[in-house]
């Protein structure tokens, strides 16, 4: 793929703090018109990737390009083309909607037609025109988080990092401002940058995506390509119901990842590449009384959790 | 850098007058009605005259160094907006220039408040045809005061309250190290032999005004340029380690 297509591309990228090496060897590659979701559970190195490509950290080794700009030595440059949505939202809560986007407008230079069009554009798109004039400070956590979205849209960027953007919102919240987010995609044709530890929304939102934990990348490609289980197949169990302490009992084990799981059934796949026969022997071992074994179909959580198991230490 | 050090100035001015709980704003009034018509009135019709009437020119920058600098860079911290600035089109420079214009305007704008008052209560109480006012060597002298206090002041509140966790934190630091400031300057002063004194109030008195501000001046502005550069230093490591 030549680096005209590519959004960001991250060569060997590793960070060390003291006493931690935050990234190690970080490769990945976005293009450009697209949904990147970049996976991992908390601390796997997933903000700090966000700031290393916003050039607010250097790297140690390696080198990163963002819209085609060096994030050592052109940082300026690629916060001035990018949006982005930190983990906290940086809204100020005792100025209204339109006084935190109209600060914005001004930071990004914007003139005062544009402003007052632009504000005016994005608020009644995500139908908060009418409270413009709120102070945001008593808004809900997902009234907010739209409006830090819009934010960063407002000097049209051609890429937006969001870090967790649904983090701590409740289901109806997240649902409301995913729309509103793929909608706002559709209409300015730009690429996202998404970090999350939900496995719902990449499969909602993302085109591609990469896992990482403990700062390495453990898997990048197509979604498509990541839920197809090649090699281990995932299998629906349906059994009577199941004590607390079977389905603890079925969590510790290594040899086996246990997903979905409820009283009278879970999803699950062989961590071994033992027969099926050797898996369901080992699930009866944990107390089971299995009604029936089928093949299911491959997931992303499936794969996330296999690798998350597979490749830790 | 000059639209980015606007829209810094444009939003503190903005979130300034509605950040503040109604105490702060009640202490802060008062303060202003203390110090803009109750002294004046009290020292009498020759106020304008005094040589404590200059100190006026040094409660701007008091004021500002006790209510807004620790906000400025701990307060956004705190709240965790400052990140969102860092990751923005925002340089470091624009924000701490930004951040520092503030400050110095609202020294300054406390200062002409004062002054205000200051003429408003002496010609309401001692106004006999004719009207009382500075002159304009005042003026100058008091310009050159609140200036420099002012910056002198943001700087040293800037540097100072970067390396407190909570405002709260920073404003007693500022508290005790103003006090401190001015205790050490004051004993320093005392222990100066009279003759030296003598002699520098004896060239106080007769060197003019322009001639003193083109030795105070360049001195000032070197000491507050190496300060600047210094305040610049701090700032990256606070938003390193955000």
């Amino acid at each position: 793929m030549s680096d005209e297509n590519l959004m960001i591309r991250t060569t060997g990228l590793s960070l060390n703090f003291p006493n931690v090496a935050a990234l190690r060897d970080v490769s990945i590659n976005v293009e450009s018109g697209t949904v990147f979701g970049f996976l991992g559970p908390n601390g796997a190195g997933k903000t700090t990737t966000i700031k290393v490509l916003l050039g607010l950290l250097k790297p140690t080794t390696g080198s990163a390009l963002v819209m085609g700009y060096d994030t050592v030595t052109g940082s300026e440059k690629i916060r001035a083309n990018c949006g982005v949505l930190l983990e906290h939202n940086g809204l100020y809560e005792m100025l209204s909607a339109e006084e935190n986007l109209e600060y914005f407008a001004r930071i990004w230079a914007l003139s005062a037609n544009e402003r007052k069009a632009r504000i005016k554009e994005l608020l009644t798109h995500i139908g908060l025109w009418e409270r413009r004039k709120e102070k945001i400070g008593n808004w809900s956590k997902g009234m907010k988080q739209k409006l830090a979205i819009i934010r960063c849209l407002l000097h049209r960027p051609k890429l937006i990092f969001l870090d967790e953007p649904t983090s701590g919102l409740d289901p109806v919240a997240t649902v409301s401002l995913r729309d509103d987010l793929l909608g706002l995609v559709k209409n300015e044709g730009v690429s996202i940058f998404l970090t999350t530890h939900n496995l719902d929304e990449v499969e909602k939102m993302c085109d591609s995506a990469a896992i990482i934990n403990r700062g390495q990348v453990l898997a990048m490609g197509a979604l498509s390509d990541l839920k197809r289980t090649k090699d281990k197949e995932v299998y629906q169990i349906t059994c009577n119901p199941m004590s607390d302490e079977v389905i603890n009992r079925l969590n510790l084990r290594d040899d086996l990842t246990v997903m979905d799981c409820t009283a009278i059934g879970f999803k699950v796949r062989s961590q071994t590449s033992a027969p099926t026969s050797a898996m369901v022997q080992n699930i009866l071992a944990c107390g089971v009384e299995v009604n029936s074994v089928n093949k299911a179909e491959g997931s992303l959580e499936g794969f996330y959790l296999s690798i998350i198991k597979e490749k830790s230490w | 850098m000059v639209n980015q050090i606007r829209a810094i100035f444009w939003k503190e001015w903005r979130e300034f007058f509605f950040q503040q709980s109604i105490k702060d704003k009640l202490q802060t009034i008062l303060l202003i009605v203390v110090l803009g018509v109750v002294l004046p009135v009290n020292k009498g019709r020759d106020w304008f005259n005094m040589p404590f009437f200059y100190s006026v020119a040094a409660m701007g920058p008091i004021l500002m160094a006790t209510t807004v600098i620790c906000d400025l860079f701990v307060g956004e911290r705190e709240r965790h907006t400052l990140e969102t600035l860092l990751a923005s089109k925002l340089s470091d420079k624009g924000i701490v220039l930004g951040k520092l214009l503030f400050a110095v305007s609202y020294a300054t704008f406390i200062t002409i408040l004062l002054l205000l008052l200051n003429i408003i209560a002496i010609n309401v109480q001692y106004y006999k045809g004719t009207f009382l006012i500075f002159s304009i060597k005042s003026v100058f002298i008091l310009a050159f005061i609140n200036f420099f206090l002012a910056f002198f002041t943001a700087l040293i509140g800037v540097i100072l309250s970067m390396g407190a966790k909570t405002v709260k934190q920073g404003q007693l630091m500022l508290t005790i190290s103003f006090i401190a400031i001015i205790l050490i300057a004051s004993m320093l002063v005392n222990q100066l032999p009279d003759s030296f004194k003598i002699t520098f109030l004896n060239y106080y008195n007769s060197v003019s005004y322009v001639a003193l501000f083109m030795i105070l001046g360049p001195v000032l502005l070197s000491i507050y340029w190496l300060m600047l550069k210094y305040t610049f230093y701090r700032f990256k490591k606070l938003s390193y380690h955000l």
